[in-house]
């Protein structure tokens, strides 16, 4: 075996590192969720991609600053862009008849092709803030019919509003408001810019503030004082400022949603309204159309803690009233309410749960009405704002399809009650993921050490005991013979059609459970394409916890969370996603002998500590503080599981280089800002001792610094400044090895002894913990944000640097060849050296695109990647999360122990075969032939 | 140059640092009660310019440990009370091993940590000082760079030896061999 071991290591390591995708593994052993985030209400809009087509897209900035446009068609995204600004702020509007979409995100503005997602053109505007953005629909009542002039209100010293000409993004004219108020809004009407401002005087209260300009020459026209004082405490209370409609409305509440007061924007009325008195008002909501020819009639949705309903108003333009039409009756439950206008009608589309229907805002008679078929993914979700489009012909609504998010964080688009697509949405935020097993394997090995914890005759008993309970799935595995037998010849893999999850035979199926900023956490099987298998909110689980960067850790069967802002730990079902109380944990607790005592480290204070015993306590036994004030900003320990094959490196000539393997290794990241310093520390973690140290100067640190290690080595990145007086600067890629001695052959003052400790005294001769390190630099072209190692089962693969390269939107793998810190300097490498596939070092890595994991996808905003062993020696399982989703397998050394898909199976069988029919056809041919000859002498 | 080495002189060598010996509860001691005060263990002077130390004195810690009881070995600051340190166990300061205190510094010559270990004894002292500066993290090593004259030529290439430099010797030899070979016929 072990022998068989060594074959296999040597044969991996003499394989050339050219290790690529191939062509029929793309999009098979690959997923991909491109994902925008959560889409905000007023920023999510149906619309034509270009004037006068057929079809339109969903576009959609999200609450990361994601603009994107879905397909409505099978919601797979058209082309998205990353915007500036924090997250949640910006705005995005779109007029009739237009090719681009203008959008306002920190303090750029800018205009995007709808079609392609082309930047038009941008418009920087310094230090100011955009707070909101208007497209001019008409002007001086005609409709403009090329490109539409945008409007941008402005926060920076003093508000300002802008605007700027739908085709190039060039300031027309600007417009500052001196008075000291605070910026909120903008409304157009079709002859007047409204820009709306709150006043806030000594005493509580802001007052609302209209002031029309001028569209043409960006004059003060009038300027009036809405008394909103007795209500409007903060920017929330005010509901709606209706944009481009013909009636602009300012709708506000107070702070116990008792009231609602609208003013039509231009006049100094107010028309107050009282909602439903049955129950108190949560939230209230007001729908209405943005279209200029649309009809004044708008919607009011009522959320109570039991119940939504709605009134429809009608405005009279003329004289300047707001009245009551109708109303809608209370829900039960959670619902929401979509606006769609065609021509000069509006129609209110209603969406619970249950059901969507569809009502015109002249009347309260319903269009139509569709039972919503009850989703798995959607259980217990309760739609939380939406947008729709809807057929009317002849008084009927004949068809709906409605793009809705759901509480539980998916984007769903339902078409006439049934589900067409829905986008995990909720995803968008993970901050945190861990590999979970499957259940069987859980079970199977918590088995295995009742086996291994009794003695011989119980163990014997149970095992035959598990084996005839066992017995009970042998029918169901017969009868899934010929349908496994099947798949396999007509090469349909069985990845695609496995629905729930279950262990499959190359061990490729696995649980990732996910963590979100938002405090929900999914478990994603990472065998059928990253599907969600459940989706948990932590608020519901843990009320009064705000969760907002969740830290996850696999234990056998469950997930232990724990957040910054929490004192405790919550244990979570990683199959169900259920809570498990911690009682019922305790048995599973890992269970040392005598001897060995646990050293728990963490970073305290600033100074990484060793404590004694699992739990952090008051007293470290070790501390370690970098010097000069440099500040840790993280730390990386050896992977638990990291599995080493052979504890040597064979030279050339066939000598030994022992490595350095010590299990307790952490490297420790550095850094202090004023002397532009990265310094990375290795640490021992049992005693604390430290190993090597290591500065960099002229770092630029305001940049990532990741690092990672694994096995006898350690690697890490930095951005040398610009400013650097070096003789190169940029993205510096280093990695370090780490060997018990520099001579071939010598194990160090250790020599061959059995076991060593770093706390207990060594009677070797010589300093015994120190390793030999041996390390290269080298250029790269880009920054690299985040840094990890495949795994394998038993370690005997070669292992693959995985680098995530956040300017490239990729995942690349570094063969570890090329970043070998033996490759020899200024010359060529020795045919002994060249033998081992060591090549002479250059001072600059080129990152071939055959390395790229992602191929053609794009995966944008990884916040990290973390990977897993399979049940393949040769394959490593891939999972990166952040924005997007990704997960792919690698096999660095290639596939050596399973048939790749070119393998035909159905020929192999067929030569058997006819082997098989020609020799029953020759052999009684050789017999006579053989018999003749013993005859014929 | 001189002078101001001179001058720095006294700052480098003046450096002398106490290591203290603290002696951590053991596993069935309850956790909350504090720590005995720490003992002073040694006093060591080092360089930093010669990477070299001393130890000027050195008490073992007293008292009847089992071999498995934990000592944290440390740097204590006078002024926060700040610790830091590593963790052995007391059997490292039997009689039969050699013990090494590795004083770990920075660039400047100020001391951020500190190790301790164990060997046999041999031949020397019984009490040992490493002192190890923090290295200077690698750098690329580039190739050199081609670097033209005005003439847009390699400079420093040795201009081409003209047809008499270069062969002279063979000349030189036929001659001789016509001179000494030819001379016998008349």
């Amino acid at each position: 075996m072990r022998l068989h071991a060594r074959a296999l290591a040597l044969a991996a390591s003499l394989v050339l590192p050219c290790a690529a995708i191939f062509e029929d593994d793309a999009y098979h052993i690959d997923y991909h969720h491109a994902l925008a985030g959560l889409p905000k209400r007023d920023t999510t809009f149906f619309q034509q991609p270009f004037p006068g087509s057929k079809a339109s897209l969903i576009y959609t900035l999200s609450q990361k600053q994601i603009l994107a446009a879905v397909n409505p068609k099978d919601g797979a995204i058209v082309w998205r862009q990353s915007l500036s600004g924090p997250p949640g702020t910006g705005m995005l509007r779109s007029g009739e008849e237009q090719d681009t979409v203008i959008s306002a995100a920190g303090n750029s503005i800018a205009a995007w092709s709808a079609a392609d997602g082309r930047l038009v053109w941008e418009n920087t505007m310094g230090g100011a803030t955009a707070e909101d953005l208007e497209l001019l629909e008409q002007e001086d009542g005609m409709a403009n019919a090329d490109s539409k002039d945008a409007v941008v209100l402005l926060s920076g010293s003093s508000p300002e509003v802008q605007r700027l000409d739908g085709k190039t993004g060039r300031a027309k004219w600007t417009y500052t408001d001196s008075s000291g108020d605070t910026p909120f809004q903008l409304s157009t009407s079709p002859t007047t810019i409204f820009y709306i401002s709150l006043h806030t005087p000594m005493l509580g209260g802001s007052k609302i503030k209209v002031t029309s300009l001028s569209p043409i020459t960006g004059k003060k026209l009038d300027q009036y004082t809405l008394s909103s004082e007795g209500e409007v405490q903060s920017r929330e209370h005010i509901l709606f400022t209706g944009a481009n409609t013909a009636a602009p409305l300012l709708a506000w509440t107070d702070k116990l949603n008792k009231v609602l007061k609208v003013n039509i924007i231009g006049t100094k009325g107010v028309s107050t309204f009282a909602p439903p008195s049955n129950e108190p008002v949560q939230e209230i909501v007001l729908h209405a159309s943005n279209r200029v020819t649309s009809l004044p009639h708008f919607l009011v949705e009522w959320q109570t803690a039991t119940g939504h309903s709605a009134d429809v108003f009608h405005v009279d333009l003329k004289k300047a009233t707001i009245a009551k039409a109708y109303s809608l009756p209370v829900l039960a439950g959670k619902g929401t309410f979509t606006t769609t206008s065609s021509d000069a009608n509006v129609y209110f589309t209603r969406v619970t749960p249950d059901e969507i229907s569809v009502v015109s805002s002249s009347s309260h008679g319903i269009l139509g009405r569709w039972p919503v078929k009850a989703q798995s993914s959607l259980a217990a979700a309760h739609p939380v704002h939406g947008v729709s489009e809807v057929v009317v012909k002849s008084g009927s609504a004949s068809a709906v399809r409605s793009a809705i998010l759901y509480s539980n964080g998916q984007f769903a688009l339902i078409r006439n009650g049934e589900l067409a697509w829905e986008r995990p949405e909720f995803l968008a935020d993970a901050v945190s993921a861990a590999w979970a097993e499957l259940p069987e394997e859980e079970t199977l090995a918590h088995e295995l050490e009742v086996e291994g914890h009794s003695n011989i005759i119980s163990a014997y008993i149970h095992r035959v005991k598990r084996h005839i309970r066992d017995l009970e799935y042998f029918p169901a595995w017969l009868q899934s013979i010929p349908n496994r037998l099947l798949g396999n010849l007509f090469g349909n893999s069985q990845d695609d059609t496995i629905g729930d999850i279950q262990r499959d035979t190359f061990g490729f199926h696995k649980l990732v459970v996910v963590a979100t900023s938002s405090g929900r956490m999914a478990g994603l099987d990472v065998g059928s394409k990253g599907k969600a298998v459940w989706n948990i909110d932590l608020d519901q689980v843990a009320p009064d916890v705000a969760f907002t960067r969740p830290s996850l850790k696999t234990a056998h069967g469950y997930i232990e969370v724990k957040d910054r802002g929490f004192e405790g730990t919550l244990f979570i079902n990683s199959t169900t996603g259920a809570l498990i109380s911690s009682k019922d944990i305790e048995a599973h607790e890992p269970s040392l002998s005598e001897a060995q005592r646990l050293i728990a480290f963490d970073l305290v204070d600033g100074e990484l500590k060793g404590f004694l015993g699992a739990e952090l306590t008051l007293d470290p036994v070790w501390t370690f503080t970098p010097p000069n004030g440099e500040k840790i900003i993280g730390f990386t320990p050896r992977p638990i599981k990291d599995p080493v094959a052979s504890i040597g490196k064979v030279l050339g000539d066939r000598r030994v280089l022992y490595k350095y393997i010590n299990p307790n290794l952490v490297l420790v990241t550095a850094a202090l800002e004023s002397t532009r310093t990265a310094s990375f520390y290795l640490l021992d973690s049992s005693s604390g001792q430290l190993l090597h140290a290591i500065s960099h100067h002229d770092v630029d640190v305001t940049r990532p610094i990741p690092s990672t290690i694994s096995e006898n080595w350690f690697s890490y990145s930095l951005t040398i400044d610009s400013a650097a007086d070096s003789t190169s600067r940029g993205y510096q890629l280093v990695v370090a090895e780490l060997f018990e001695s520099a001579i071939p052959d010598d194990r160090g003052p250790l020599g061959a002894s059995e076991n060593s400790s770093t706390l207990q005294p060594s009677s070797a001769m010589g300093d015994v913990a120190m390793p030999y390190v041996l390390s290269q630099t080298y250029h790269i072209v880009e920054e690299i944000s985040h840094m990890t190692v495949t795994q394998t089962k038993q370690g005997i693969t070669t292992r693959e640097l995985l680098v995530t390269l956040p300017s490239s939107n990729a995942i690349v793998g570094i063969p570890r060849s090329i970043i070998d810190p033996r490759r020899p300097v200024g010359r060529d490498p020795t045919a002994l050296e060249a033998s081992e596939g060591l090549t002479k070092y250059t001072p600059f890595i080129f990152i071939d695109p055959k390395w790229h994991l992602n191929h053609k996808y794009e995966v944008m905003g990884i916040e990290g990647v973390i990977t897993s062993e399979s049940g393949l020696e040769s394959t490593s399982l891939v999972f990166a999360f952040g924005l997007d989703v990704f997960g792919t397998r690698v096999a660095p050394s290639f596939a050596f122990d399973v048939l790749g898909k070119g393998f035909n199976k159905i020929q192999m069988l067929l030569t058997v075969v006819a082997l098989f029919v020609g020799v029953l056809f020759v052999a009684p041919l050789v017999r006579r032939k053989q018999i003749n000859a013993l005859w014929t002498i | 140059m001189l002078l101001s080495k001179l001058l720095l002189l006294p700052f480098a060598v003046a450096s002398t640092v106490t290591v203290y010996v603290h002696s951590l509860p053991g596993s069935d001691h309850s956790v909350s009660a504090p720590l005995p005060t720490p003992i002073p263990l040694a006093q060591i002077d080092y360089d930093v310019s010669t990477s070299t130390g001393t130890v000027s004195s050195y008490t073992p810690p007293t008292g009847s440990y089992n071999a498995d009881h934990l000592l944290r070995i440390g740097l204590s600051d006078s002024k926060s009370g700040h610790w830091r340190g590593v963790v052995t166990s007391a059997a490292s300061f039997a009689e039969e091993y050699k013990k090494k205190f590795t004083i770990h510094v920075d660039e400047k010559g100020e001391i951020y940590h500190i190790g301790f270990g164990t060997s046999a004894k041999g031949a020397g002292e019984e009490v040992e000082v490493e002192v190890i500066k923090r290295a200077s993290g690698p750098k690329p090593l580039l190739n050199k760079p081609v670097v033209l004259n005005a003439e847009g030529k390699l400079e420093g290439k040795e201009p081409e030896k003209t047809f008499l430099q270069k062969y002279w010797w063979m000349i030189a030899l036929f001659l001789a061999v016509q001179f000494l070979a030819g001379g016998g016929k008349e």
